[in-house]
């Protein structure tokens, strides 16, 4: 007599669990996520240690829920005006509607990136943590 | 018969079954009651020369073979021939056909036997010298009847014995890095056989050698010699001295091995009078982002003159966009603004975009176009800029001036620096700074550093100090900094203040503990209001065994940074393990890292919600490759795992072949090949999954080479087209410029071929030969000019290891103000000496052994000869001129005189000259009748 109860108590905790770890993202649920999926235009500037620029484009190829991956493609003019070629996968996370926080590696160095989503441009600031001074600046993005 | 070894055997005895004493047979006269013995040898034993009035015939028995001839005498026992009647009376002769051969006396006689007891002769013999191996015979043995004669043949059986040497043509090398030079060694066959070798050309790392014939058997005669050459191309960053191994080997062993020590030329050697090496390079590229993409650039770098070095860059176009950067710089090619530099040992100048830093608190980082003077004296150093920081790229204005000076009578060195720094533009930044500094030297074994100063920045003034502390010694090292500089990055300053510390220490012979710890507060420059980072790390290295190594490391990092949208940190712990051994030419590493990664994020919109997320990440990388001078390839793979959201991908792996600089075969080295394929997975979909490239390097005539190269990399070209090719093709050339003066001593060494130390017409220049004055070094160009840096006052040396074998220089140290050195040729000359053997009779008691043979130069100096055997000599090396050998034949016992004319060499180019042989007679004797009245 307790075997359909306990086997709809299962049925019901394994739905839950599956829903919770579906989204395991800041964010309560998948459809408040806005989409960054596509290509945008990166400019980034970089103010310490030591002034320089960056400009090409951010591709973000896949996005699930909140999580999205992709890659970030630039040209690095360095403060002595030598440019250089970048390109590196990129990792991140919608925080909430209009916030999106990311992690690209250039050169093997990881960059932490936060920006602020307004329609089809973002901006904010990224921050390359490695050593005890680190690269820090701003970029900025339009869709494309 | 029978064979045994002994020491030494001079006695010579006969059994014919009734034992005899050994006076028996000593008494028997040689060659008596005119028995015949013929001539058998020229070779001139006393036995040899009788001559028999009556000729027998004679038959030929077995030889008798000794099975290992050597130095050492042999007991032989020769039995009678059967064919000879027991009843007769044999006499025999021992014939020696090799000098030496036979130790004792060499005639007897055997009494008749009774029928079925027989008989033999004892008697000693060698292999007197190195005989060719093989069968060699040592002697003739002949019995004699009165009606009958045999003779027995002494057959020596003599084992090989190798003895091949290896003699390089010089015993130093000459050679500018990155260029190739040839070696050339002389293979000798000094063994009893004809051989077959090869020889292997061991070279330090990242050498390569050019030898068609690398690993063909030579093939040398018996007392021949091979001369071979191989080009050895040195790489690009060799400097100091390096070794090169000559090993030869003869069925895969080595047998014998030479070395060559090899300099390498560096910036600050100077080839005959050139000056800088100017490099011309043109590259294009062409790719799916349009137009074909091409650039020049122009470089120069070198001694401009005597005590200056130029460095200087220039392109036409410097800020190429998009792939065609990435592209360009698989051609070598550096898209960079024009920059200049002019140094010398007290002072260098730096002009162009460039970059330079004062102190930490008068200024880091400083970066603009403009110049910057540094000068350098014993007592005291200075550094001044004057710069915009408007580099072309940025817009950036304003302007950077500031200078630093230091006294250093001593231990204590006290500084002060001046600035006043301002950049504005899309970054701004801006200091006024006046500091004091000190440093003093042997504090504790280290050096301690302090500076306060003055900052204004943003409208405000603070005070700033720092401090640092670095000591290095064999097994440890220590560097502490710390650092207050208010303003921070806003303020040209790397951090508002960072601790920073590093050491390691050898705990023994193979192990090795390092750790680092860094902490740091910035107040942001324009897009962070704040920004700390800290971390540290904890390692030990350890060599596991025979090019086995280890290391493990436990770290943690994390910073956390302050926005006008909010607070973003992160933060890693993580154990890296790796692992990597070497043998011989393959080495491999694997490193694995497992770790846990935290990210926390702070929305600053006013609901402060705070996000925090966490996950693993491990990862594992391996690679191993094989690299000789031919090329190398390696295979590599790496995997890499974490939570969604929280790294680069939440699956990576990777996995790829290479090869590098391999020489393509049937070209010889000037071609060669690089080639890679990586395939990628995990965050890259679709055609991200695999590049491909192939390039083409070539060392053409003239200093010039061609680089061609075709990519597919989807990582360069992610939205045009990924699956797209891309092609470079660059070419470069160098030509060396002259030098714009000389304060140096310019000279030029020259081939001395009549040895009257003047250059006279024909003699040529020497090339190749290394002079040095202190730390100057020249080598001779072409023409044998040279041009030595250094005080002309004072003497100089020539590297006599530099002379290919057979020249030499009388001195190796020249005299201030010589310019012209000759190097004569020497040639070695083999004397034969012989007895006149018309006269042998009378010369056979002379000892060769005791003549001194002597050349005699015009000059009337004496040239003594080295004695190699009892009959020659040899004049190992002598210098041009005229000689008349000489006979000095007073150690031995009987007056000697050269047959013929006294003979007379002349030594002109060191052309091999042929062996002399010079015939001896024993002097007439002369008689007289005595006068009267005298006895």
């Amino acid at each position: 007599m307790n075997r359909p109860v306990l086997r709809w108590r299962m049925v019901a905790l394994s739905v839950a669990v599956g829903a919770a770890g579906a989204c395991t993202s800041p964010t309560s649920t998948c459809q408040e996520a806005n989409g960054v999926m596509g290509t945008w235009a990166y400019d980034a500037t970089q103010e310490s240690p030591l002034p320089g620029s960056l400009s090409g484009s951010l591709v973000i190829s896949s996005q699930h829920c909140t999580d999205f991956q992709g890659a970030l493609d630039v040209v690095e003019v360095l403060a002595t005006g030598e440019t250089r070629r970048l390109v590196g996968p990129v990792s991140g996370t919608l925080v909430d509607a209009t916030v999106a926080r990311f992690e690209v590696s250039l050169g093997g160095v990881g960059r932490d990136h936060l920006a602020r989503i307004a329609r089809d441009s973002l901006a904010g600031s990224w921050v390359e943590s490695a050593g005890p001074a680190p690269g820090t600046g701003r970029f900025g993005g339009r869709r494309r | 018969m029978q064979v045994v070894c002994v020491l030494a055997m001079s006695a010579f005895v006969a059994s014919d079954g009734n034992p005899q004493d050994a006076s028996q047979i000593r008494g028997t006269k040689p060659a008596a009651k005119g028995r015949s013995v013929p001539r058998a040898s020229a070779s001139g034993s006393s036995a040899a020369t009788l001559v028999s009035p009556v000729v027998l015939p004679s038959t030929r028995d077995t030889a008798f073979v000794i099975p290992s001839a050597s130095p050492v005498p042999s007991v032989v026992s020769i039995a009678v021939p059967a064919s000879l009647p027991a009843a007769s009376r044999v006499t025999y002769t021992v014939t020696p056909l090799i000098e030496g051969a036979v130790i004792g006396k060499l005639t007897g006689a055997l009494n008749p036997v009774k029928a079925g007891v027989p008989r033999s002769i004892l008697f000693a013999a060698r292999a007197p010298r190195p005989l060719p191996a093989g069968e060699v015979q040592l002697a003739l043995v002949r019995f004699t009847t009165n009606a009958a004669a045999v003779e027995v043949p002494i057959v020596a059986r003599v084992d090989q014995a190798r003895d091949i040497r290896i003699a390089p043509v010089t015993s130093l090398g000459v050679v500018r890095a990155g260029m190739s030079f040839t070696l050339g060694f002389r293979l000798t066959n000094l063994g009893n056989a004809p051989d077959t070798v090869s020889v292997q050309v061991v070279v330090p790392a990242g050498w390569r050698v050019h030898d068609p014939e690398s690993g063909r058997p030579i093939a040398i005669s018996m007392h021949g010699t091979v001369d071979r050459r191989v080009q050895v191309i040195s790489p690009d960053n060799a400097q100091g001295q390096s070794t090169i191994a000559l090993v030869v080997l003869a069925k895969g062993l080595p047998v014998a091995e030479s070395r060559v020590d090899v300099q390498i030329l560096g910036g600050s050697v100077v080839t005959g009078s050139s000056g800088p090496t100017l490099t011309m390079t043109a590259a294009a590229a062409s790719g799916p982002w349009g137009a074909l993409a091409h650039v020049e650039t122009l470089e120069l770098s070198g001694p401009l003159s005597d005590d200056m070095t130029i460095w200087a860059r220039a392109s036409s176009a410097p800020w190429h966009q998009g792939g065609s950067a990435y592209a360009l710089s698989r051609a070598n090619v550096l898209l960079a603004p024009p920059a200049l530099e002019l140094s010398t040992a007290t002072w260098k100048i730096s002009a162009g975009v460039h970059g330079t830093s004062l102190s930490e608190l008068a200024g880091v980082n400083l970066v603009g176009r403009g110049a910057t003077v540094a000068v350098t004296q014993p007592d005291w150093n200075a550094r001044a800029v004057a710069a915009s920081p408007d580099v072309g790229q940025r817009q950036a204005t304003g302007s950077l001036l500031g200078g630093r000076v230091e006294a250093t009578p001593g231990r204590f060195a006290l500084s002060t620096a001046v600035a006043r720094l301002r950049e504005t533009g899309n970054q701004s930044r801006e200091l006024e700074a006046w500091t004091l500094g000190a440093r003093v030297s042997d504090v504790v074994g280290g050096q301690w550093a302090g500076e306060v100063g003055r900052r204004r920045f943003d409208g405000q003034t603070a005070q700033g100090w720092s401090t640092t502390y670095s000591r290095r010694t064999r097994d440890d090292h220590l560097d502490v900094r710390y650092v207050l500089a208010p303003g921070g990055s806003r303020a040209f300053a790397r951090t508002a203040s960072e601790l920073v510390a590093s050491a390691s220490r050898r705990l023994g012979p193979a192990v090795s503990v390092t750790g680092s710890y860094w902490k740091s507060a910035d107040e942001g420059a324009q897009s962070l209001s704040g920004l700390t980072m800290g971390g540290w790390s904890l390692g030990t290295h350890a060599t596991l065994g025979d090019g086995v190594m280890g290391s493990l490391t436990a770290r943690r990092s994390e910073f956390g940074a302050t926005t006008t949208i909010g607070a973003f940190g992160s933060g890693e712990q993580a154990l890296d393990a790796s692992l990597e051994g070497r043998s011989g030419n393959l080495a491999a590493r694997v490193a694995m890292t497992a770790a846990r990664l935290r990210r926390v994020t702070t929305v600053g919109d006013g609901s402060n919600d705070r996000f925090v997320q966490q996950a693993p990440r491990v990862g594992v990388r391996a690679a191993v490759g094989t690299g000789h001078e031919r090329g190398t390839i390696s295979l590599t793979g790496q995997y890499d795992r974490s939570g969604a959201g929280i790294g680069f991908a939440p699956v990576q792996w990777s996995f790829g072949l290479e090869v590098a600089r391999a020489i393509v075969p049937g070209a010889g080295d000037i071609l060669r090949l690089n080639a890679a394929a990586e395939r990628i997975g995990g965050i890259a979909a679709g055609a991200h999954q695999l590049t491909l490239r192939v390039g083409l390097e070539a060392d053409l005539p003239l200093e010039t080479s061609l680089r061609v190269s075709a990519e597919r990399n989807p990582w360069i070209m992610p939205e045009a087209d990924p699956g797209s090719w891309m092609y470079v093709v660059g070419v470069s050339r160098a030509v060396r410029l002259p030098r714009l003066s000389h304060r140096a001593t310019r000279g030029q060494v020259f081939r001395d071929l009549n040895g009257n130390d003047q250059r006279d017409a024909g003699e040529p220049g020497f090339h190749g030969v290394l002079l040095r004055r202190g730390a100057h070094v020249a080598m001779t160009d072409a023409g044998g000019r040279f041009s030595l840096g250094g005080d002309e006052r004072q003497s100089y040396e020539i590297d006599a290891r530099s002379l290919p074998v057979g020249w030499l220089v009388p001195s190796t140290v020249v005299a201030p103000g010589t310019h012209r050195i000759g190097v004569l040729s020497v040639s070695p000359l083999l004397v034969d000496l012989a007895l006149d053997e018309a006269d042998s009779l009378s010369a056979r008691s002379v000892d060769l052994a005791q003549l001194v043979v002597i050349a005699r130069d015009s000059a009337g100096r004496e040239w003594l000869a080295r004695r190699s055997s009892r009959t020659q000599a040899i004049f190992d090396a002598l210098p041009p001129g005229r000689y008349t050998i000489e006979v000095d034949a007073t150690a031995a016992r009987e007056p000697l005189r050269i047959v013929g004319d006294v003979p007379q060499v002349s030594v002109s180019d060191g052309r091999k000259l042929p062996p002399l042989r010079i015939v001896l007679r024993p002097r007439a004797l002369r008689f007289s009748t005595p006068r009267p009245g005298r006895p």
